[in-house]
C-alpha cells in the first residue's frame, strides 16, 4: 500500500492538517443534518480525505465498504438513445461519480442519472439517516448546461439527498450552484505542516530522517501533501538510510520542460523552434495536459527571463490557455482524443513562436523552413495537384511558396491541401508555409485559419 | 415530505414564502398578482431579475394559491433546467399539456381554480434557442395568447433583507449582532437565498451565536489583508514578489473570480491612482474575468492581471513588441 493511502486519516479526529475544518465538519453533521457542501482547493490539499472522513462520521464504518461499479445507462433523449458508461463508487449510503467523464454528454448524467438517484430515498430500518450522499468530483469541469441542470435538482430533492461537490477552482462553478452550497475552502497545507506529516510518517515507518531532509521535500512539493508523501516514498525506495544531501528527484516531465526552457533561452532561431516543437509534442504524446505544460514552462521561464520580458511572456501564457479551454468546449467528440490532441498541439505551436518573436528579427521568419531532405520528395508529390506552387530548394532547405490567394479558395482544392497538411502534421514531418506575394517583403504577420476547430494551422506570410 | 425530515431541509426551502403577499420587497409584482388571485385572470408572465430575489418563489406561490393542493398536479406543469428541455420536449410535453382543455371555473376548497393551466418554465434563459423559439411560437398561435407581461424583480434592500434574516433568526433561535447582520447583507449583495444559505452554514458550523467573522469565513470572501498584499506587491513593481503573492492566493485556494472583484474594489477606491491607470487595470480585470468564465487557468489569469496592474501602476510600457 502506498504511504499516501496508508496514512490517510480515516476519521475527522485523526486529521493532521485542517484540524479546524475537521472540527467544524464534525459539528456540522452532529445533528444528522447537513447542507449541500462544496469543497474547493488546490490538488493535494486534502479535499477527498476530508470528504471520506466526513462520510465515516455520518454513516459509521459502513461508509468504507465501497464497491466499484461500471454501469451502463441508456438515456432516451427523444429521437435517439444515448449510451453512457460511467464508473461509480458506491456504498450503502453514498455514491461517488465524476460526471465530467461523460464529456459533452454530462448534461444527461445530471438530468437523468443524478436525478434518478436523488429521487430514491434510502430505506433505513432505524429510520434515522433519511438521506443519502452523492459525491460529484470535478464539478468545475462540468459544462454550463450540466451545471444549470444541477441547480434545481439540488433544491427539489434536498430532503432525500445531499450533494457533496468537489473541485479545484470554484471560479468555474456557476454562482447559482455556489449559492446553494456551504462552501468549504481547503487551503494547501503550509510547508511546516507538510514537514510535520513527513516526520510523523517517518516515525511510524521507523525511519531515520537526517535534519533538513523533510524540509527539502516540503520545499519541492509545491505545497501539495500528496506529492510530498509520494516523493518521500520514492526517496525511501531509492536509497536508505537517507543521506542529508540525497537528491529529491523531480518528476521527469518537469525535468523535460525545464530542458525546453533552457533550450528556448539559449538560442532563438528557427531551427531551435523546430526542436522545441518536437519536445512539446513529445510531452503531449505522453498525455501531459497542455495547460500544465504551459504553466510549468512559464514557471521555468520566469526564473530566467529579465523583468521586462516576464510581463510579456506571462501575458501570452494567459492568452493561450484560454485558447485551450474554448477548444475543449468546441470539441464535441471527446472520443476523438487524437484529433483534439493534434489541434492543441498546433495551437501550442504558437507558444514557442511568440517567445521567440521577442528575440529574432522578423525577417528570419521568412525563411523559416525545413531542413530535412527527404521531405522535399513528399512535398513535391503532394503539391502536384495544386496550381502555382513553387518549391524552393536552397542550401538543403525547402521553402514552399504558395500564392496568397490560395487561402481564399474555399473549395475542394484548399480542402485537399488542408488534409494533406494534417497528414504531415501527424507524422514526424513538420511544416511551415511561407507564402510570398510578388510584393516586396514588408513584414511578417501570423495568421491562423480555423476551419472547424479541428485543425489550426500556422501560416507565416509576408505581405 | 415526511415529518421526520423536516429539520434537515435547507432553510431556503423551509422559509420559502407560501403566499404571494409574503414575497418581500416586490410590491408591484405582488399587487398585480393579488389582483390576479381575486379575478382569477392571469396574463402570460415573464419574471426576470437577479438571483435570490424571489422569482421561483412567486411563481410557485401563485400556482399554489390559484389551484390548491388537489388540483395543482393536474393544472400546473413545472419545467426547469433539470428536465430535458430540448425542442422535442417543448413540442410534445408542453403542447400535450396545453391542448387538453379544462372545465369551467369551480371554486374548490376556497381556491379560485380558474379554467386554465399554468406552465412554469423555470430558468427559461438556459433553454436551448430552438426550444425557446418553438415555445414562443406555440404561444403565439394560441388565439388567447398575447405578449408576456414582464415583471422585474428588484434586488432586495438592506432593510428588507435584515428583517427577513431576523425573522429566521427568531425562529431558529440564533443570536446575530448588528455588525454580523450588516456584514451578511453586504456579502450577499441583495441575494436573499445566498444570505440564508450563509446563515445556515454559519449556524451549523459555529453554533447559535454568529459573529461577522464566522459569516465571512463561510461566504468565501477573501480576507482584506490578502487582497491588500497582492495590490501592494503590484505597486512595488517587483514581478517576483507579485508572482509569490499570486502563488500564495492559489495555494490558499481562494477563488480567483472573487479575487478579481475584490481587487476591483480596491483599485476603484484607491485615491492615489489616476483615472487612466484605473481604466487600464479595469480592462485587464475584465479580460481575465471573461477568460475565467471560458475556463482558463486561474493561476495564469491572476498572474496576467497582476502583471498588467503592475505595468499600469508603475508606468511601464503597456504595449508589447508583438500583438496577435
Amino acid at each position: 500500500m502506498l504511504w499516501v493511502d496508508k496514512y490517510r486519516p480515516k476519521t475527522l479526529d485523526q486529521a493532521m492538517v485542517h484540524q479546524e475544518i475537521a472540527l467544524n465538519l464534525k459539528k456540522l453533521v452532529a445533528e444528522q443534518d447537513c447542507p449541500h457542501l462544496l469543497f474547493y482547493g488546490p490538488s493535494g490539499s486534502g479535499k477527498k480525505t476530508l470528504i471520506m472522513a466526513l462520510l465515516r462520521q455520518i454513516f459509521g464504518p459502513s461508509a468504507e465498504k465501497v464497491k466499484v461499479e461500471n454501469k451502463n445507462w441508456k438515456i432516451d433523449a427523444g429521437s435517439r438513445t444515448i449510451d453512457l458508461e460511467l464508473t461509480m463508487l458506491s456504498s450503502a449510503n453514498h455514491v461517488e461519480l465524476s460526471p465530467s467523464d461523460a464529456g459533452f454528454q454530462d448534461r444527461y448524467i445530471v438530468q437523468e442519472i443524478i436525478k434518478e438517484m436523488a429521487k430514491n430515498r434510502p430505506i433505513d430500518t432505524k429510520g434515522k439517516k433519511g438521506y443519502k450522499v452523492l459525491i460529484l468530483n470535478e464539478v468545475d469541469k462540468l459544462s454550463k448546461e450540466a451545471q444549470h441542470s444541477l441547480r434545481r435538482t439540488m433544491e427539489k430533492y434536498s430532503a432525500s439527498c445531499r450533494l457533496i461537490l468537489c473541485c479545484n477552482s470554484s471560479s468555474k462553478v456557476t454562482e447559482a450552484i455556489r449559492s446553494r452550497c456551504l462552501n468549504i475552502r481547503i487551503n494547501a497545507p503550509s510547508e511546516e505542516q507538510i514537514i510535520k506529516v513527513i516526520e510523523f510518517i517517518g516515525k511510524k515507518e521507523g525511519l531515520q530522517l537526517p535534519s533538513g531532509f523533510a524540509a527539502r521535500i516540503a520545499e519541492r512539493s509545491n505545497r501539495s501533501l500528496r506529492r510530498a508523501i509520494l516523493s518521500f516514498e520514492t526517496c525511501r525506495v531509492q536509497q536508505y538510510p537517507f543521506t542529508s544531501n540525497q537528491a529529491i528527484l523531480p518528476m521527469d516531465w518537469e525535468e523535460y520542460i525545464s530542458e525546453i526552457a533552457t533550450d528556448i533561452m539559449k538560442e532563438q532561431s528557427p531551427k531551435r523552434l523546430f526542436e522545441v516543437r518536437g519536445k512539446v509534442y513529445e510531452l503531449l504524446i505522453n498525455c501531459i495536459p497542455p495547460e500544465i505544460i504551459l504553466k510549468r514552462l512559464l514557471h521555468e521561464l520566469l526564473k530566467k527571463l529579465d523583468a521586462e520580458l516576464k510581463h510579456e511572456v506571462c501575458h501570452w501564457a494567459a492568452y493561450y490557455t484560454t485558447a485551450f479551454s474554448t477548444l475543449n468546449d468546441d470539441d464535441n467528440d471527446k472520443a476523438d482524443q487524437e484529433q483534439a490532441m493534434r489541434s492543441i498541439g498546433c495551437v501550442l505551436d504558437r507558444k514557442p513562436s511568440f517567445i521567440l518573436k521577442g528575440h529574432i528579427p522578423p525577417f528570419s521568419l521568412m525563411n523559416m523552413v525545413l531542413d530535412v531532405d527527404r521531405i522535399c520528395c513528399q512535398v513535391h508529390e503532394h503539391l502536384q495537384g495544386l496550381p502555382d506552387c513553387n518549391i524552393w530548394l536552397k542550401n538543403e532547405q525547402v521553402s514552399i511558396i504558395l500564392p496568397l490567394d490560395l487561402l481564399s479558395i474555399p473549395g475542394t482544392q484548399f480542402l485537399g491541401f488542408r488534409l494533406w497538411a494534417s497528414s504531415v502534421l501527424l507524422g514526424e514531418v513538420d511544416l511551415l508555409f511561407c507564402i510570398r506575394t510578388m510584393n516586396d517583403v514588408l513584414g511578417v504577420h501570423v495568421i491562423t485559419i480555423e476551419q472547424n476547430h479541428k485543425f489550426h494551422f500556422l501560416v507565416l506570410f509576408s505581405a | 415530505m415526511a415529518p421526520v425530515l423536516q429539520s434537515s431541509q435547507p432553510w431556503v426551502e423551509k422559509y420559502r414564502p407560501k403566499q404571494v403577499r409574503d414575497v418581500a420587497h416586490q410590491d408591484e409584482v405582488v399587487r398585480v398578482l393579488t389582483n390576479t388571485l381575486e379575478t382569477a385572470n392571469c396574463p402570460h408572465m415573464l419574471f426576470y431579475g437577479p438571483p435570490g430575489t424571489g422569482k421561483t418563489t412567486t411563481a410557485l406561490a401563485i400556482a399554489h394559491q390559484l389551484f390548491g393542493p388537489e388540483l395543482y398536479k393536474s393544472r400546473v406543469l413545472e419545467l426547469n433546467a433539470s428536465d430535458d428541455r430540448g425542442i422535442n420536449v417543448v413540442r410534445t410535453k408542453i403542447k400535450d399539456f396545453a391542448a387538453v382543455a379544462v372545465g369551467s371555473a369551480q371554486r374548490q376548497g376556497g381556491y379560485p381554480c380558474p379554467p386554465f393551466k399554468i406552465i412554469i418554465l423555470d430558468e427559461a434563459d438556459s433553454m436551448t434557442e430552438d426550444a425557446q423559439a418553438c415555445f414562443f411560437f406555440s404561444l403565439i398561435i394560441e388565439p388567447l395568447a398575447s405578449r408576456c407581461a414582464k415583471f422585474r424583480f428588484k434586488p432586495l434592500s438592506d432593510e428588507i433583507m435584515s428583517s427577513r434574516i431576523l425573522h429566521i433568526c427568531d425562529q431558529e433561535g440564533l443570536n446575530l449582532d448588528s455588525e454580523a447582520l450588516s456584514t451578511l447583507s453586504s456579502i450577499s449583495q441583495g441575494d436573499l437565498r445566498r444570505a440564508i444559505t450563509y446563515l445556515q452554514g454559519a449556524a451549523r458550523l459555529f453554533g447559535s451565536s454568529i459573529s461577522s467573522k464566522d459569516l465571512l469565513s463561510v461566504s468565501g470572501v477573501i480576507p482584506v489583508e490578502v487582497v491588500e498584499a497582492l495590490y501592494a506587491a503590484c505597486k512595488s513593481g517587483n514581478f517576483d514578489l507579485a508572482n509569490k503573492e499570486v502563488n500564495n492566493v492559489i495555494a490558499e485556494g481562494y477563488p480567483v473570480s472573487q479575487m478579481l472583484s475584490q481587487l476591483f474594489d480596491v483599485v476603484v477606491e484607491a485615491d492615489d491612482v489616476p483615472d487612466e491607470q484605473k481604466a487600464r487595470i479595469c480592462k485587464s480585470l475584465a479580460e481575465a474575468d471573461k477568460r475565467l468564465v471560458d475556463g482558463a487557468d486561474e493561476y495564469l489569469q491572476l498572474l496576467d492581471v497582476a502583471s498588467n496592474t503592475m505595468r499600469a501602476l508603475c508606468n511601464m510600457p503597456q504595449e508589447f513588441s508583438f500583438e496577435t
